[in-house]
């Protein structure tokens, strides 16, 4: 049996003449390879069109039985899971937040007063950037550091009942730095900078009124980022003025915070038109730290350690 | 299982006391969640007695209240005046409870009555007790040095730490002692400082400065544990969340464990497993195996922990009973404990076995003894040649000459 089997396949191998698939690499031409390798990719690329082409006209056809869309894998919606994600329902969180260093803001107690400085011998760039921070951020104060410690400010912002106090870094005359400490005995939080814009570089940019804003804040789920999120609401005042129509973004993608600034207006009942208005950054955390500002003794809830925490791309803290 | 035992004990800046079950991984908060309050912080804890079946937990409202863990009920608790102070430590002693406030008042309480008060000194930040002789405690804080105290002699410390010379500018090293520990069976305590160092100081000689000064890393060590059984090795934690196994013979750092977030509020080594547990501000509790460093447990427990109190008495064997055992090593012991109990006439045959062992170490010491009086010949070949050589030298030399 076994013998007769092989003979018969080997009459099938003689019969199909199998024409061997052209190899590109082969050719020793490089004119000629290159022109053969366009001619396939095009052909590959028609071939891809073509079957998408396909692939709509029947979910088309079937209408409302078509199955549904993939989602994109991408690596937000893969992220490593965190077990520290705030549920909104979680008594504990609740009762921890409520008792925290900015609950005072929260049970409308205390009106955000802002300083804002910047480190020694500022810039142009940043003093310009600080200044467009002031115009956004309400009741708050410019003041020059004048080579002052932060210790010594802090005491001094208190005695004048500042809420929070914002520093502005810059490294070769470029703003990189962000430093916001909540008075009285809030926890502190140092972010890395990264593209600023100044309003005079964006294009179309739009007049600025001195309505309180409305804040957004995206994507602040765990329990560190909660902290943050608490920490940047506390800048500004409750009750947005709405007929001023500005708002406030701050929006966290895989860790990075990107804060936008727009006049919006509801062209229609379904169009919105939106003005960007102020300056534009995005903001990293690199440290959160437990108290007023205090590098070097003060405790830290938690510190970005690169090369011990990035262990995925997929993992993310905010 | 009815009952629920907890392994781990872990008091929260929130007020909440919460135990913890390693075996099962679970864990729960042991009082209700409406007297969570900030004004009732947990700051710091204490077995209330030998079989540690009661915790002494005290509150920042300068209040002690004792948890009871069969009952699962606060059993009793009372109001001790210390002021406006920060209650930083209690301890027990015998049946009266130790308290210690940030005004560097150590008081004893009997009950509602205080039996003696110790004035440490302002700025107090850690009082500990010597394990082996309850009535010895020592205290130390900020420019507030090392200084012990006999409970019944609250008068004038026993011992009173000297601080170490100045710096190569001729400035004074400023003193923060953030942790303490007294060595088990030997008079030396070791504490570590806000200025990163780590000391050890040895009372029963004249010498009053350190007799160890090792340095660790920038930031403030916030709380220390020594490895149990082993009085060389002490694991040390900082705000930054770096915790580290060192070396006291070495003065270096054996190991720096991973994967903390932020800083430490309190490490403790469990007394007979090699396990070492660390809370803080980044709200987890994570348990270490000394030996192999790896990261056994992690607990994700809500809110900022502020200290931990392991239950010796309870091994994490009886828990296991009947359930996945945790560790190789843990396993291997138990099982070894199992084969003992079943088979008595065993020991027997150990002890045998030691005869045996003494045997081969006279093989071994007679074929060591065979090596040496090898190399010693060895030797005096080697000076034999040496002499040659200096004779050849020397006739080259005279032929040099003629």
């Amino acid at each position: 049996m076994a013998t007769r089997r092989n003979v018969t396949n080997e009459e099938e191998r003689e019969d199909v003449q199998t024409i061997p698939a052209p190899n590109i690499s082969r050719i020793k031409n490089k004119k000629l390879r290159s022109e053969a390798y366009r001619q396939m990719k095009r052909e590959k690329k028609k071939m891809k069109i073509k079957e998408r082409k396909r692939k709509q006209m029947e979910a088309e056809a079937m209408g409302d039985k078509a199955p549904p869309k993939k989602v994109q894998r991408t690596i937000e919606n893969t992220r490593v899971y965190d077990e520290t994600m705030v549920n909104p329902q979680d008594e504990e969180v609740a009762v921890d937040e409520a008792q925290d260093e900015m609950a005072s803001y929260f049970n409308r107690e205390t009106i955000p007063k802002i300083l804002i400085t910047t480190c020694d011998r500022p810039g142009q760039r940043t003093n310009k950037f600080c200044k467009e921070l002031k115009k956004v951020i309400p009741n708050s104060h410019l003041y020059y550091r004048r080579g002052l410690d932060l210790k010594k400010i802090i005491p001094q912002a208190l005695s004048r009942d500042f809420t929070d106090l914002l520093v502005v870094n810059e490294n070769r005359k470029i703003p990189n730095g962000l430093v916001i400490s909540h008075l009285p005995d809030g926890p502190t939080v140092h972010f890395k900078m990264s593209g600023v814009r100044l309003t005079t570089e964006l294009k179309r940019a739009g007049e600025l009124t001195g309505h309180q804003p409305e804040i957004i804040l995206n994507n602040f789920n765990t329990r560190l980022g909660h902290s943050v999120g608490r920490m940047l609401a506390c800048l500004f005042p409750h009750d947005p003025e709405f007929h001023g129509r500005r708002v406030v973004t701050f929006h966290n993608q895989r860790d990075f915070i990107f804060f936008r600034h727009h006049r919006y207006v509801f062209r229609n009942a379904k169009k919105v038109g939106l003005q960007e208005l102020g300056p534009r950054f995005t903001l990293k955390l690199r440290t959160l730290q437990k108290g007023s500002f205090d590098s070097k003794f003060g405790e830290y809830e938690w510190v970005h350690k690169r090369h011990e925490m990035e262990t995925s791309r997929r993992k993310f803290f905010l | 299982m009815a009952e629920h035992k907890y392994n781990v004990f872990v008091g929260s800046e929130t007020g909440l006391l919460k135990g913890i079950n390693i075996v099962r991984s679970s864990w729960d908060n042991l009082n209700s969640m409406e007297k969570a309050d900030r004004e009732k912080e947990i700051c710091a804890m204490c077995w209330n007695n030998e079989n540690e079946s009661e915790i002494c937990v005290g509150l920042k409202n300068q209040e002690i209240m004792i948890y009871d863990i069969p009952n699962k009920a606060f059993s009793g608790n009372f109001q001790f005046q210390g002021g406006k102070e920060k209650l930083k430590n209690v301890a027990k002693l015998n049946e009266n409870i130790i308290t210690a406030v940030d005004s560097g008042v150590v008081r004893v309480w009997k009950g509602d009555e205080i039996t003696s008060e110790i004035n440490a000194g302002q700025g107090l930040c850690k009082m500990a007790q010597d394990k082996s002789q309850a009535n010895i405690i020592g205290t130390g804080g900020k420019e507030n040095d090392l200084k012990i105290w006999d409970v019944n002699v609250p008068e004038k410390p026993i011992f009173h730490a000297k601080n170490v010379k100045n710096d190569w500018l001729n400035l004074r090293v400023p003193i923060w002692i953030l942790d303490l520990e007294f060595f088990p069976g030997s008079k030396k305590v070791i504490t570590c400082t806000g200025h990163h160092q780590v000391r050890v100081y040895d009372p029963s000689i004249p010498q009053r400065r350190p007799i160890m000064d090792i340095q660790f890393d920038e930031y403030p060590l916030t709380a220390l544990s020594l490895r149990p059984n082993r009085d060389d090795q002490v694991i040390v934690s900082n705000t930054q969340g770096k915790m580290a196994l060192m070396d006291l013979r070495k003065g270096q750092v054996v190991h720096i464990f991973k994967g903390f977030a932020g800083g430490i509020r309190d490490v403790q080594c469990h007394s007979s497993e090699p396990l070492v547990a660390s809370c803080g501000l980044d709200r987890f509790l994570r348990i270490y195996d000394i030996n192999t460093k790896q990261l056994m447990h992690k607990f994700y427990l809500k809110s900022r922990l502020n200290c931990l109190i392991f239950a010796n008495k309870l091994s994490i064997e009886d828990e296991g009973q009947g359930e996945e055992k945790e560790s190789g090593i843990l396993k291997d012991s138990g099982e070894e404990q199992a084969y003992e109990a079943d088979h008595g006439d065993e020991a027997v045959w150990n002890k045998l076995k030691v005869v045996q062992t003494k045997t081969i170490r006279k093989q071994k010491r007679q074929t060591y003894a065979n090596e040496t009086s090898v190399k010693v010949k060895r030797k005096t070949g080697e000076k034999e040649d040496s002499t040659e050589r200096k004779k050849l030298k020397r006739n080259k030399k005279t032929n040099k000459s003629v």
